[in-house]
């Protein structure tokens, strides 16, 4: 989306979960880019036309691909199945980008698929550690990821919108009245 | 007690635990004497204390409910009227089947959880695990040299780490069997008292995020006449409402078996209650601006004490695995 300047008004918020990640971002009158715009990373120059969601695959979807093997020994547990579809959904879109292909509305499964895993995996990480996760004076760290990770169903929108994206957009169900 | 009694009660102690400040104002038990407390107790001590966690859940209270529970529930099991005062001390991983202090070198340390900080001198129950796996109850008195901090980590409101020693010589035990008993006692009653609190605290969670989504407006409409977030704040209420029932008749019971499964109930009820409420809030439910992460906080630590849901959900299951049938509820 890209809102006209005279349009838009956006103030930093103070997160409670990691780092300054948040920020209220309001306008009215907005341009908005047709949906099937997305185009793809121009790797040679260095310049990533990357729209908010495609941002977010990269940034949320690789960096947080490490977890799975560092909380270890949930090889048989249903959250780690949710992270290898993540991972293995993540790169064929990856893939398709770097064939230049332009990428539809399909790439909502992708943020679901993310939801999943990021939400899941973060619950298997506070319950390994057990009740010091909640009461450690060190953990601080660990918690404020953890709390950040509940913002995945919201941030570069919200499981309802994807939802709706995938039902109307890609299955071609009927909109509401 | 009839059900304008109960409203009544209701009403009176959401405003005295919506109002009271641990630390500011005189401890909890003497301004419940106002509302004639001892006589509401001696009435139905069951349903006046469900109401008072409930009251405390659904005002996010700092006011010590559990301490002179675990006190009068100890002091019952045990015959020994003179511990109704006293202080137990819940394992530093708020585990009841791990122990807060153990023996080393002659002298017994304890470390552990309160959630209302007991004065020098003042007497301890302590669980504490016995060299041959067995249980003990220690009976001590609060040293000089003890430390009290306030607690760290998801909510630092919850209550005090206590650490702090005493010589053999200085403590009373009680043994197995009664020891066991007397604790299986005091985890029944904390956790279908936590359980009370936790679903309560969901059950204002859920009402928040009703008004809420009456209010904001998406898309030129109030984002509550969506229905994909209807579907998702009446499913957290029903888990609610059916992990409150069984709550009720594990308060009634007084089974350990009850409150295990209302306790796990209400953990997971509540903990589902805010992901969906958190959903309804969008961003702003991640701010500091916004109360939602005091009740976030709470629950989660509300859930550690006395047994997470995922760790007694896991306990449950071992359980009916070797049982032929479903075991009662209650009286059904």
């Amino acid at each position: 989306m890209r809102p006209r300047p005279e349009a838009a008004d956006s103030r930093e918020l103070s997160p409670r979960g990691y780092g300054q990640r948040l920020a209220e971002f309001l306008s009215s009158d907005a341009k908005v880019a047709p949906f099937v715009s997305y185009r793809p990373p121009d790797f040679e120059s260095g310049a990533h036309h990357l729209t908010g969601l495609q941002a977010l695959l990269f940034d949320e979807g690789w960096s947080r691909l490490g977890w799975p093997e560092q909380v270890g020994g949930l090889g048989g547990d249903p959250r780690f199945r949710a992270a290898a579809a993540l991972r293995v959904r993540t790169r064929s879109t990856v893939e398709r980008l770097a064939r230049e292909e332009t990428l539809g509305p399909e790439v909502s499964i992708d943020k679901l698929l993310l939801v999943d895993a990021e939400t899941a995996i973060w619950d298997s990480i506070r319950q390994l550690y057990g009740p010091g996760f909640d009461l450690d004076p060190g953990l601080n760290w660990i918690r404020e990821e953890f709390l950040f990770s509940r913002a995945a169903p919201i941030y570069g929108g919200s499981q309802e919108i994807q939802r709706s994206l995938v039902a109307q957009r890609v299955l071609g169900m009927p909109r509401e009245p | 007690m009839d059900s304008a009694t109960l409203d009544l009660l209701r009403v009176r102690l959401t405003e005295l635990l919506g109002e009271h400040r641990a630390g500011r104002d005189a401890p909890l038990a003497q301004r419940l004497a106002t509302l004639g407390w001892e006589e509401v107790l001696a009435d139905d001590a069951t349903t006046a204390t469900r109401l008072l966690f409930e009251a405390r859940g659904a005002t996010l209270s700092d006011a010590d409910a559990l301490g002179p529970l675990l006190a009068r529930v100890v002091a019952d099991a045990a015959s020994r009227p003179d511990l109704a005062g006293a202080t137990v001390v819940i394992p530093a991983s708020l585990d009841p089947r791990q122990c807060s202090a153990a023996i080393a070198g002659g002298k017994l340390r304890v470390e552990g959880v309160v959630l209302s900080e007991p004065a020098e001198g003042a007497t301890l129950v302590v669980p504490v695990a016995w060299m041959d796996g067995h249980r003990r109850l220690a009976i001590l008195r609060r040293g000089a040299g003890w430390s009290g901090d306030r607690l760290s980590g998801m909510d630092e409101t919850l209550g005090v780490r206590l650490r702090g020693g005493a010589g053999e010589a200085d403590v009373d035990w009680i043994d197995e069997p009664e020891a066991r008993s007397i604790w299986e006692a005091a985890t029944t009653a904390a956790r279908w008292a936590v359980a009370a609190e936790l679903a309560a605290l969901g059950g204002a969670v859920i009402l928040q995020a009703v008004e809420y989504t009456g209010q904001r407006k998406q898309y030129g409409r109030a984002i509550g006449t969506f229905q994909a977030l209807q579907h998702r704040v009446a499913a957290a209420y029903a888990s609610l409402v059916g992990a409150a029932e069984v709550t009720a008749e594990a308060s009634r019971s007084g089974r350990a078996w009850d409150a295990l499964v209302a306790k796990a109930l209400a953990g997971k009820a509540t903990e589902n209650a805010c992901t969906q409420a958190q959903q309804c809030y969008g961003a702003i439910g991640f701010t500091w601006e916004h109360p939602f992460h005091h009740y976030l906080r709470r629950s989660y630590v509300l859930d550690r004490l006395f047994g997470d849901w995922r760790t007694l959900e896991a306990e449950i299951g071992a359980a009916l695995a070797v049982r032929t049938e479903v075991p009662k509820i209650g009286a059904i």
